[in-house]
């Protein structure tokens, strides 16, 4: 422990320099307004940010990108509450409850929650990361790719919670979601499937392109000739006191929180799992154990909470694969050690032996620039919420055009930009035809998971299917996916059954 | 009852169409690969088929419910919901102008370039949609593109087609 203390202390005092806290301001206040920007997810800002860091020192480079990491995190909430268009894809889970509640009236309560959850659960994260780095480091390791497909199951479990009025409809729009998904490269072969000659399509659907296509489109759409965003015309709460209040709601949510964060921690560390499917995870388990489960999807708190809270503890985890072992648990983390390939370091397991109090200054700097975000993200977030009250003639053609030039930009191809009209299209005709488009998306982001480690796996085994239950940890993984499936049905039922007792 | 059970389908049925569309080019492109390539998409597919399936009976009593609840409001003296049958897909003028406008957009891009396109298809459309404030449109025109090519172009280099510009300079 003593050793451990040694090390957080050395990398406190190579954050605490001029320098470097001028490094983490930069680099939330890009995060911020980058995340917010629909096409720049966590990955692509940290890999355009790569450039600058060249200037920067390894510590510099270092805390820059993790505080660009952390901000994008919660940026991308900030979109997806006011306009219904996840800013980085990990805030997908975020709108299904955020925009809901924009459109009540509560835009800036709403935001609030987003702040205090990704706050709670970066710092919490970023904590426990600090405290058992070695060990959990080791543990990650254990998984294997089967592993990761069941926990991808899990995710996409949610379309069957998401879909509880009309499970039919919900369930087909997410497995075509998962179908669609299967366009471009097969995982193990390569070989192209319904790419139509487009080489654009090999690597398969573009998320930016389809997220703003299916989530924003129809919803612009349909506002024309409403009010506004929210419903509730001039009473609207916009404003530095409904974030005020919405973090104060956040904090009456203690165990959501904590399970959250620890959510998104344990998916952060697992390499290759990814942002999506702990917010996705996250959410399935938030509205299995709530007791408002039925206001889920309608702008519950909690909904919000459980998403922005696992997508901010990624950041943590996906860093400690990277810098204890040399494994990036995501795209971001990837860009982590890029930046130390481009400063001579050679990514691997001796990077925790040669570098730790760099290693140290990383996690701090997490704590830091989360700390940061939530003052800097407070301020940014209490002038964004006014965008609510812009009038909608206005909105929709500034919406459609970001939209656009969103999915244009992440690839610097027009074929994108033609996607999101597609994507638009289908969104409004499933609006329009009583289909909820959040499961097709949900089976669209988790299907690219699911289907490489599916495919490895079955590879691994020679097509045995007795591969996913072979160890402790996917037979654990199993129970958790029976648990999120049954858990409402059976808690419901005891519920009635003590009722008729107590009656 | 048939014109209205084809009413009351082509809602219900759109999305079941697109799959079952998807699905033949899926597997029309998808067929040649070997077994192992193909085991998760055939998965997925008895889902889809097993599910459009289900769909499909489960609009089929949800008709004969609506038949039923509409035979009930007539038989007590109501009017009959007319919402019921109602086949359109929420297209009034001002929609489908944004949307033609927003089509027609990206075919545009690479003749016209990001630029002038975005200048006129912002002041275009929030004109269509009722505002008359020309000062403010033009502002508005103006500032949103700027600031879209200020992060786009010169923040993050990121190179938006230029069209009819890139042959002036």
């Amino acid at each position: 422990m003593s050793e451990i203390l040694q090390y957080v202390a050395n990398g406190t005092a190579i954050v605490f320099s001029i320098h470097n806290l001028l490094l983490i301001v930069l680099g939330v206040v890009v995060g911020l307004v980058a995340g917010s920007i629909p096409g720049l997810n966590a990955g692509n800002t940290c890999a355009m940010m790569l450039p600058i860091t060249l200037a920067f020192t390894v510590d510099g480079a270092l805390v820059f990108i993790v505080s660009v990491y952390m901000a994008v995190q919660y940026g991308g909430s900030i979109s997806a509450i006011l306009i219904n268009t996840p800013g980085a894809s990990g805030a997908m889970a975020t709108l299904l409850d955020g925009f809901p509640m924009c459109q009540q009236g509560k835009p800036a309560q709403a935001l609030g929650i987003s702040l205090g959850a990704s706050t709670f659960g970066g710092l919490v994260a970023t904590v426990v990361c600090i405290v058992v780095l070695q060990p959990i480091s080791r543990y990650a390791l254990n998984f294997r790719t089967v592993d990761i497909f069941l926990l991808a199951l899990i995710g996409i479990s949610v379309i069957i919670v998401i879909s509880e009025k009309d499970p039919l409809k919900g369930g087909l729009a997410g497995a075509m979601g998962l179908l669609i998904a299967a366009i471009g490269a097969e995982p193990t072969y390569g070989s192209t499937r319904l790419t139509f000659g487009f080489f654009e399509l090999y690597e398969g659907i573009p998320m930016v392109a389809c997220m703003c296509g299916v989530f924003a489109f129809p919803a612009m759409i349909k506002l024309i000739g409403g009010k506004g965003i929210s419903n509730m015309g001039a009473g609207i709460e916009v404003g530095f006191k409904g974030i005020i209040e919405g973090v104060k709601i956040s904090l009456r949510y203690p165990i959501a929180l904590i399970r959250s964060s620890l959510i998104g921690l344990f998916v952060g560390i697992i390499p290759g799992a990814g942002v999506n499917a702990a917010a996705l995870m996250s959410y399935s388990q938030a509205q299995t154990w709530s007791k408002n489960r039925d206001n889920f999807g309608k702008g519950e708190p909690e909904g919000i909470i459980a998403s922005e809270a696992a997508n901010n503890a990624v950041a943590a985890g996906a860093c400690v694969p990277a810098l204890t072992i040399g494994i990036p648990g995501s795209n971001t983390a990837a860009v982590l050690l890029a930046a130390l390939t481009l400063k001579g370091i050679t990514p691997g397991p001796r990077i925790m032996q040669d570098y730790t109090n760099e290693v140290y200054s990383v996690f701090i700097a997490l704590l830091v620039s989360t700390a940061l975000m939530f003052v800097l993200g407070a301020i940014y977030t209490a002038l964004a919420s006014h965008i609510v009250k812009v009038d909608l003639s206005y909105m929709v053609p500034a919406v459609m055009l970001i939209c656009i030039v969103g999915s244009y930009a992440t690839r610097g191809l027009l074929f994108d930009a033609y996607l999101f009209i597609i994507f638009g299209v289908l969104g409004y005709l499933m609006v329009a035809s009583g289909y909820q488009y959040a499961p097709l998306v949900l089976g669209i982001v988790m299907g690219p998971i699911a289907e490489t480690n599916f495919a490895i796996a079955m590879n691994l085994s020679g097509g045995t299917y007795g591969i996913m239950f072979e160890t402790a940890i996917s037979r654990l993984i199993w129970i958790i996916l029976a648990l999120t499936l049954l858990g409402p049905t059976l808690m419901k039922r005891m519920k009635k059954h003590s009722g008729n007792k107590a009656a | 009852m048939f014109i209205k059970f084809i009413k009351y389908s082509i809602k219900e049925y759109l999305f079941a169409y697109f799959s079952i569309v998807f699905m033949v080019l899926y597997w029309n492109s998808a067929h040649t690969l070997p077994y192992e390539a193909l085991r998760y998409p055939i998965i997925i597919s008895v889902i889809v088929v097993v599910l459009i399936a289900a769909n499909l009976v489960d609009s089929v009593i949800k008709f004969r419910r609506e038949v039923a609840a509409e035979q009930q409001e007539t038989a007590a003296g109501e009017v009959p919901e007319k919402a019921r049958w109602d086949c359109s897909l929420g297209l009034t003028k001002k929609r489908m102008g944004t949307f033609s406008a927003t089509l027609l957009y990206p075919v545009l891009l690479p003749l016209v370039g990001f630029l002038p396109l975005s200048v006129v298809y912002l002041f275009g459309v929030s004109f269509f949609l009722g505002i008359r404030n020309y000062k403010v449109m033009v502002l508005y025109s103006i500032v949103v593109t700027a600031l879209l090519f200020a992060i786009f172009e010169i923040w993050l280099g990121i190179s938006l087609p230029q069209g009819l510009l890139e042959s002036l300079f």
